[in-house]
């Protein structure tokens, strides 16, 4: 099964109504290997979308080709309607897309509270990447407005206990969460999250699942989400796509894809 | 011409065998010994002392200083610094390198003492026989280089292709762990690639002994010219590296044929050959998008499956080390509020003694802490470019000696107020900082190190040697204007400078930019993630360097009364890192110490104790840059916080009085982290169990809490 239209998608623009983030005709090549191959694939508004496969499937070169980590042989991705196929990273970023990492990427020697003020303010007061330089902006406290939405944040990712600990040194799993708040510190459009359940025990699972339900809920924030966990994956996604061997083999709800044969097999095997 | 072209023959050899070894042992091991120079020239002075001083014969010498001298040397080393090298960051070896560079021969010079050999026999006997080569003379000595070049290229070739060695090396360089895996001890093979590099690295010594004399500054001079045939073979082609080296010789005999002999410029424009090379090749890889280390230093497999013994060795930082490529480095620092406090009770007293330095002392003392305060200025370049940026610059001393060159010149020949000329100086060096920023700032650590590397060079050779600047190598003198004539104001004035400007820093660290740094250094990869403009931070933050090493270095010439541009040589800024890095590059507090301790403890050995030991404090920097391999903050640095984490704990013995406040803190964290997993639920930690995750926590903590403890 190929992927299929969305609804209200104008097929001649590669853009349609309901998705934020569109990338067609994604094709990447490592020398003689073939990672991605055509690859279409859509983050609709609001919705949190799943992208699974086996190991070596295309998953995270997919992700890093949306992000603009990955140059794209062919292909397009369009991001709030807009072409970014040729923007770079940090200004994608800006654009309102935000990323998390499998291996939690702390920036050692930042507070859990450094962390989101630092990315509450490349959101909201950027020019003080140069004022603070010269009005004394290092020794100044942050804003109210400032601490309350980095507050707000902390609260619901319930990180209120480690908020002053040096995110370098938390557990994995609080180190997720602060991925998850410095990437919505920026207030993102779209979050796109990989691998955020490797390492995690089955109760953490289950935690960063509720977090995530909460904050597309409370904060409109489209997902998507790389993952080897099937159960959650389909426990929390409105679509998913499924890829194998740099193809979409099924896209489709999750009960969809839970009975879909192309994904037992290539999850399971011919037999 | 058959003679220019024999000479660069030979010249090219030296080369050749100097870039091979380098190329091997950076494709072998991941580390680019920038140490090789030095250690060339311990050996062929050890030779010199045995077969010289101590009458010894050629054969008995030579075997003995290369074959079995060299390759013990090369033991030692491996055992106590370079396997521990392998999987650090880059910036990491370069400095180790470096360190080992400037301590080997100032230990030379203690062992074996510090006359100046002008002419120093190689391998053939004296009188050294000529031999008719087309109408050439050609002596014995230039005939074994041309040999060994020979002779080495056709065994190396055999050795690597043919041999089990030349397999297990070759496997060392895919994979440590995965030659652990098939039963070879990667240790054993690493070692021996050590050995056999600076047996090498020591018969590269004897050879060019009769050509340069015995000169530590010669040698590393004649092998950082050798890495231009390195960069040509990015980093670990060996064959490439040796042609590159061959070519480069010939290319420099060439020369040498076609310019004026009575020129100035020949001699610069011929020495900067290597470096105009480097620098080209460096700008065309980077245009062709090859300055990649992918191949040589590795994979995640040997990262992810590195031995225990081997992280230990690596020390605690690396607990907290990202999954990025970058590796607990001297750039990275933790900081908490009773580490804040802490660490501005010790500068308050550090403030406080060095404000009282200059009215304490007398006569020579105050101008010998003036000194030591313009160095401080000067060094607070590393603080940002290194602390806070985390790049390898190493033409910092370059900048500084611009900002000296062009204030004396706007000064003495212009009749500009010298204050102002410096500050304009600055101003004019800072555009430069900011061009190599520019060009750089998508290389990578170690090539960004090359490429400034040889910009200070081709400055020295190109700049520097200007007698606009040189004044018949008497330099330009500059006067002091009255209000700071006298060396205690001065003093007082430089401190002023250097307060204003390491305030700048500290702003500058607490500031969004700065919190935007630590992102930098910690992960590139998620800082552009996030939106952090990297290019144009880095580009600013090397630009502001620029500036504050012009100043530094204006004001040391106005100190000293006279600007002289080899007193900024190159070579002497591997020795500012060295210091800066040993008494901590993220500290403004560090560069001042540094800064005083460059001039202090030389004038301390100098009058107090005798001649024989005058180079220690030389050892003593290098080995501090050395440890930085196992004391990422700087050996002094982390002595310097223990001392303050006592004085801590008596100041605020509430803190640390009772038990029950960390047993607080303990349980604190546990209920937080319960928080996370859902109150109530069973815990699973990363390890997997209830205790596993607890033992986390608490171990979490831990790591937190003695790491402040240090602080």
């Amino acid at each position: 099964m190929t992927v299929s239209s969305a609804p209200g998608v104008h097929a001649d623009r590669g853009v349609l109504d309901e998705a934020i983030l569109r990338a067609s005709g994604i094709t990447v090549r490592f020398g003689g290997v073939l990672a991605l191959e055509k690859v279409d694939i859509h983050v609709d508004k609001g919705k949190i979308v799943g992208l699974v496969g086996p190991n070596g499937a295309g998953k995270s070169t997919l992700f890093n080709a949306l992000t603009g980590l990955q140059a794209l042989r062919e292909g397009a991705v369009w991001f709030k309607d807009r072409d970014v196929t040729n923007d770079r990273v940090h200004n994608r970023a800006k654009a309102g897309m935000a990323r998390t990492f499998q291996h939690p990427q702390m920036f050692v020697g930042l507070t859990v509270r450094q962390h989101l003020i630092m990315a509450d303010r490349l959101r909201h007061q950027r020019r003080r990447l140069w004022t603070d330089l010269f009005n004394g902006g290092g020794f100044r406290k942050s804003d109210s407005s400032e601490l309350e939405r980095v507050d707000a944040l902390i609260e619901l990712l319930r990180l209120k206990g480690v908020a002053d600990e040096q995110a370098s040194s938390l557990p994995i799993g609080a180190t997720r969460l602060v991925e998850v708040g410095r990437a919505l510190a920026s207030e993102p459009d779209v979050l796109l999250l990989d691998e955020p359940s490797a390492g995690l025990g089955p109760t953490e699972t289950v935690q960063l699942a509720d977090a995530l339900i909460s904050v597309m809920s409370e904060r409109a924030v489209s997902m998507l989400l790389v993952e080897h966990d099937l159960d959650m994956v389909l426990g929390i996604s409105h679509q998913v796509f499924v890829l194998d061997f740099g193809h979409i083999i099924a896209t489709g709800t999750p009960t969809f894809i839970r009975n879909d044969e192309a994904v037992k097999k290539a999850y399971l095997g011919d037999e | 011409m058959i003679q220019y072209i024999i000479a660069g023959l030979v010249l090219g050899s030296v080369y050749a065998i100097s870039a091979s070894t380098l190329a091997l042992t950076y494709k072998a091991t991941g580390v680019l010994n920038f140490a090789f120079g030095a250690l060339a020239y311990l050996v062929a002075r050890f030779y010199y002392y045995l077969h010289t001083q101590h009458n010894w014969g050629i054969v008995e010498a030579s075997l003995f200083a290369i074959v079995v001298a060299a390759p013990i040397m090369g033991f030692v080393l491996w055992a106590i610094l370079f396997r521990t090298l392998r999987l650090a960051s880059p910036l990491i070896k370069v400095v180790a390198t470096i360190g080992l560079s400037v301590a080997i021969p100032a230990l030379a010079a203690i062992i074996f003492g510090n006359s100046v050999i002008l002419s120093a026999p190689g391998l053939s006997p004296q009188p050294v026989r000529v031999f008719d080569v087309f109408g050439t003379g050609v002596s014995l000595d230039q005939i074994f280089v041309l040999g060994f070049v020979a002779v080495l290229s056709g065994v190396g070739y055999i050795v690597f292709k043919f041999s089990d060695v030349g397999l297990r090396v070759r496997a060392l360089v895919d994979s440590p762990a995965l030659m652990s895996l098939s039963g070879s001890s990667p240790g054993i093979v690493s070692a021996g690639v050590w050995m056999a590099t600076t047996m090498l690295a020591g018969l590269v010594g004897v050879l060019v002994a009769p050509v340069i004399g015995l000169d530590s500054t010669d040698y590393t001079s004649l092998v950082i010219a050798a890495f231009a045939a390195v960069v040509v073979a990015q980093l670990s082609n060996v064959g490439i590296a040796g042609l590159a080296g061959i070519v480069l010789g010939v290319a420099n005999g060439i020369a040498v044929r076609y310019l004026p002999p009575s020129s100035t410029l020949t001699p610069a424009i011929t020495s900067s050959i290597p470096f105009g090379v480097m620098v080209i090749a460096l700008l065309y890889f980077q245009w062709r998008n090859k300055l990649s280390f992918a191949s040589v230093t590795s994979g995640a497999l040997d990262r992810a499956i590195r031995p225990a013994a081997t992280t230990a060795a690596l020390g605690t930082a690396e607990r907290t080390e990202q999954s990025d490529d970058k590796r607990v480095d001297p750039t990275t620092r933790r900081s908490s509020s009773s580490g804040t406090n802490r660490r501005l009770v010790g500068t308050g007293i550090i403030m406080a003694v060095v404000l009282l330095l200059p009215v304490v002392l007398g006569g020579l003392w105050v101008g010998v802490v003036a000194d030591g305060f313009c160095f401080g200025i000067a060094f607070l370049s590393y603080t940002l470019v290194t602390g806070e940026g985390g790049m390898i610059w190493l033409c910092e001393i370059t900048f500084a000696g611009m900002g000296a060159a062009f204030s004396a010149y706007l000064a003495g020949t212009d009749h500009w107020p010298i204050l102002l000329a410096i500050v304009v100086s600055a101003l004019v060096v800072a555009p430069v900082g900011l061009l190599i920023g520019l060009v750089t700032v998508r290389m990578g650590d170690l090539y960004v190190a090359l490429i400034t590397l040889s910009f200070g060079f081709l400055m020295d050779t190109l700049l520097f040697t200007q007698n606009v600047f040189l004044n018949f190598d008497s330099g330009v003198a500059i006067t002091r204007p009255g209000f700071i004539a006298g060396n205690r104001a001065f003093s007082y004035f430089v401190l002023a400078v250097f307060v204003v400007l390491a305030l700048f820093i500290a702003n500058l660290r607490r500031s969004t930019v700065g919190m935007g740094f630590h992102g930098i250094r910690s992960s590139e990869t998620a800082s552009r993630t996030m939106g952090l403009p990297l290019v144009w931070m880095k580009v600013l933050l090397a630009g502001f360097a620029a500036f504050v090493a012009a100043i530094g270095g204006g004001l040391l010439a106005l100190y000293a009364g006279v600007s002289l541009p080899p007193a900024y040589a190159t070579l002497g800024g591997l020795v500012w890192l060295a210091v800066v890095v040993t008494l901590g590059v993220r500290s403004t507090m560090g560069a001042l110490l540094a800064g005083l301790a460059f001039t202090v403890m030389p004038t301390v050995f100098q009058i107090y104790l005798p001649s024989s030991l005058a180079e220690v404090p030389t050892v003593l920097f290098g080995l501090g840059a050395v440890m930085v391999a196992r004391n990422p903050e700087g050996v002094v640095s982390v002595y310097a916080r223990q001392l303050l984490s006592l004085l801590g704990k008596l100041v605020d013995r509430d803190h640390y009085r009772a038990p029950a406040v960390a047993a607080t803190n303990s349980v604190t964290l546990i209920e937080t982290t319960e928080l996370i997993k859902g109150e109530g639920t069973p815990k699973h930690g990363l390890n997997g169990g209830d205790s596993g995750a607890s033992q986390q926590v608490v171990f979490g903590k831990g790591v937190a809490a003695s790491e402040t403890d240090v602080q």
